[in-house]
């Protein structure tokens, strides 16, 4: 990540991982229930799996809630750093203005409303990031537990007889979902502390 | 929200319109912004006005990754066109804007510095982006006095700014020309009033037939496809243009 990032690249950042993630909830949420079902179908030796797989279920459609969430606040982001950027440029060249002493006068009445203007503005702004970062944190938990769900469905997997095989494939495809997911969820969130500063 | 349909897609290589906009004030004009890929890297077309930046790049970016975008391309130097400059420069300081040298020192009142404008001459040329190369074709009077066109040989694809433009009505929603004869109503004062050259007109025109189109993208209203972008250009070649609407 470059550290010259501009707001709207960071925000977008986000958003372009939201997308991802929300791409990688759907394959989860099919694999997941693909896997409950025959799980179900295969009796008691597989009735572990068939938890797990249901709880990865459900995990991805938690995922699928807070991430769209997170979309919801990007749009709000690009509304509110638009209108911010907008006044920065405004009071930049107002400040420039105003040589003359009756024109500087003028100008420093203008600028004294447009300030608090702006500071409404930054703290909206700031209210917004705080509001995204809320959900990262929270993201950033259901990356954890997908991990130690992968890790029971291998587990499961292990103990499965003669579907054991097959599962381990559903296990592994969950594990490298679940390191994929909380990478990204880091990538995010280090977009979003950037945006921060 | 505007809605964002790729219009062509080969590959690496695409065309999205970033089109109408149903929740738009209604003082202000509906844009049609157009996103141009090849090999990862984009360009805009007439990004549209400040007012309007949050509603374009909120909608693009649900689809696209902005950040591919390192070009503009502005047909002219009106506010609809590119007064959202300042804004996308505060996305990616580093974002060029091709347009004609007449407007180089004018667009910069809406944002940038003295490397932003890259001076299009007016005889156009060719814009490489990523893979593939686009051609500045010549509009001038069509209706900026230093107007360009963007075509795309690959995709067949004809820019053409403020030319087939149509005041829609806001009820009329379709993103392609569906009845040339219908649409063509709304076209027609505005082509009368704004052009300003039968001379320029006429040569556009014999330059468009040249040119292999399957779709002619304006930036206000809907798109021509098909036989409609024939029937156009003829349509335009026949209409008395540069008199105001009571002087026909």
């Amino acid at each position: 990540m470059r550290s010259s990032e501009t707001q709207l690249e960071r925000v977008v950042a986000v958003h372009e991982g939201a997308k991802s993630l929300l791409s990688d909830s759907h394959h989860v949420n099919l694999r997941a229930l693909d896997a409950t079902v025959r799980s179900l179908r295969g009796g008691t030796q597989l009735r572990g799996f068939a938890e797990v797989s249901a709880q990865m279920r459900q995990w991805s459609q938690e995922l699928h809630s807070a991430v769209k969430q997170v979309t919801k606040l990007s749009a709000e982001q690009v509304n509110a750093v638009s209108a911010f950027e907008k006044h920065q440029r405004m009071l930049k060249l107002l400040a420039l203005g105003g040589s003359e002493p009756a024109g500087a006068r003028l100008l420093a009445q203008v600028l004294d409303s447009a300030g608090a203007q702006r500071r409404e503005l930054e703290l909206s702004l700031r209210k917004l990031q705080r509001q995204v970062r809320g959900l990262l944190e929270e993201l950033q938990q259901l990356g954890l537990m997908a991990c130690v769900l992968s890790t029971s469905a291998l587990i499961e997997a292990a103990t499965a007889g003669k579907e054991s095989k097959d599962l381990t494939i559903v296990s592994k495809d969950f594990s490298e979902r679940s390191q994929k997911v909380t990478e990204n969820i880091r990538l995010m969130l280090a977009s979003d502390r950037q945006a921060s500063r | 929200m505007k809605r964002v349909v790729t219009l062509y897609e080969q590959g690496d290589h695409s065309w999205r319109v970033v089109a109408r906009d149903p929740m738009k004030a209604a003082y202000l004009i509906d844009t049609n912004e157009y996103v141009i890929e090849s090999a990862g890297v984009a360009m805009i077309t007439d990004p549209g006005g400040q007012e309007i930046f949050p509603a374009v790049f909120g909608s693009l970016s649900a689809d696209f990754d902005s950040r591919k975008i390192t070009s503009i391309f502005s047909s002219h130097q009106d506010p609809d066109v590119i007064s959202s400059l300042a804004l996308w420069l505060a996305f990616n300081p580093k974002l060029r804007c091709h347009a004609s040298w007449l407007w180089s020192q004018f667009i910069p009142h809406f944002g940038g510095d003295g490397e932003t404008i890259l001076p299009l001459p007016d005889e156009g040329g060719p814009i490489q982006l990523g893979r593939i190369t686009l051609q500045a074709v010549p509009a001038h009077y069509l209706h900026s006095s230093g107007n360009f066109h963007l075509y795309d040989p690959g995709a067949r694809i004809l820019f053409t700014g403020d030319v087939g433009a149509a005041l829609l009505p806001a009820s009329d929603p379709n993103l392609f020309v569906e009845d040339f004869d219908t649409h063509i109503r709304h076209a027609e004062g505005f082509h009368r009033r704004w052009m300003g050259s039968n001379e320029a007109k006429n040569d556009w025109c014999d330059r468009a037939s040249r040119l292999e189109i399957d779709m002619l993208c304006p930036q206000h209203g809907a798109l021509y496809r098909g036989q409609d972008v024939a029937r156009f250009i003829e349509w335009f070649r026949s209409l008395k243009v540069g008199v105001t609407g009571k002087r026909r």
